[in-house]
């Protein structure tokens, strides 16, 4: 009969604990997102700066998204592909992503400057 | 001779598997990929690896997948859980052939490498890496579900006791007469 746990289990748990940490470090660290970009099928669709307030209809071909940025924050306001996008909330920290997957759509908050990105 | 019993073992926990896929697919998390899961069905396929053999688990955490893509899921949804089951079986199975790990270890371990592939398989699907950004938030999910899975298997083995014997000396019987032939 084994024992309810052994100490070996607290090195799995503390592996996976130490991965969760870092990768939320690496991904979320630069801060508040200045620019918002839009990627569908991998391709860079739009780049928007997030300081500017605008709402706006994406049509794909999979369906239809609408974003909203306002207040330095985005958000998909309404989709037709069963909801997990508007539930994800809106997004104003840097690295950060809603993520459509259904429409195979991101939407990434970027630390980087408009200007820089837009080019 | 008798196979009836092993196989009506794994009809439960396949069962068993289904439900628990079923009730995760009522959870919703705030992560939006739609077939990213906690990975409880696992559970299920955990207890048939260490209790009675590695084979038997493979066969029902496939089915499973193709099973409940069949009833409740999607085409994306069926390849992310097909990753997802895949990765933390192989997980699942290394980590329990170290013989240094109890249920609960190996069990979140079997989660968190379930969350892993999910999310590495859909930052592919969608050519984007930023989809990574979820995983950290699965992990720490994965170790609570990971601890409750690797309870109940505890736990499961003491009340099944020794129906679970009889089933499993009749695998072992079964590959000594394979070996024999």
């Amino acid at each position: 009969m084994e024992k309810a746990t052994k100490k070996a289990d607290l090195i799995i748990i503390l592996a996976v604990i130490a991965a969760a940490i870092l990768l939320f470090t690496a991904y979320t660290a630069p801060g508040q997102g200045k620019t918002v970009l839009i990627y569908h099928n991998g391709e860079l669709l739009r780049v928007l700066p997030l300081e500017h307030d605008l709402s706006f209809t994406l049509t794909l071909e999979e369906g239809v998204n609408t974003v909203v940025i306002k207040n330095g924050a985005v958000w998909v306001e309404s989709a037709d592909c069963g909801g997990d996008c508007v539930r994800s909330g809106a997004k104003s920290k840097a690295g950060s992503s809603i993520v459509c997957l259904p429409h195979r759509l991101v939407i990434e908050v970027s630390g980087e400057d408009y200007d820089a990105v837009s080019g | 001779m008798k196979k009836a019993k092993p196989l009506a073992f794994c009809a439960v926990m396949l069962a068993l598997a289904m439900i628990l896929s079923y009730i995760e697919s009522l959870i919703p998390l705030p992560v939006p990929l739609p077939g990213v899961k906690l990975g409880l069905a696992n559970t299920a396929v955990l207890f048939v690896m260490l209790y009675l053999s590695p084979e038997y688990a493979a066969v029902i955490s496939l089915l499973r997948v193709l099973l409940s893509a069949l009833l409740f899921g999607n085409v994306t949804g069926f390849i992310l859980s097909l990753c997802g089951a895949a990765l933390s079986f192989a997980v699942m199975l290394l980590l329990a052939k170290c013989r240094i790990f109890s249920a609960i270890g190996i069990s979140i371990g079997g989660a968190a490498a379930h969350s892993t592939a999910q999310v590495l398989a859909a930052s592919l699907l969608m050519g984007n890496a930023s989809v990574i950004y979820y995983l950290s938030f699965l992990l720490l999910c994965s170790t609570v579900t990971g601890a409750i899975g690797g309870t109940v298997v505890l736990l499961l083995q003491k009340r099944l006791g020794s129906g679970l014997l009889s089933a499993r000396k009749q695998v072992a019987l079964e590959e000594q007469q394979q070996k024999s032939c």
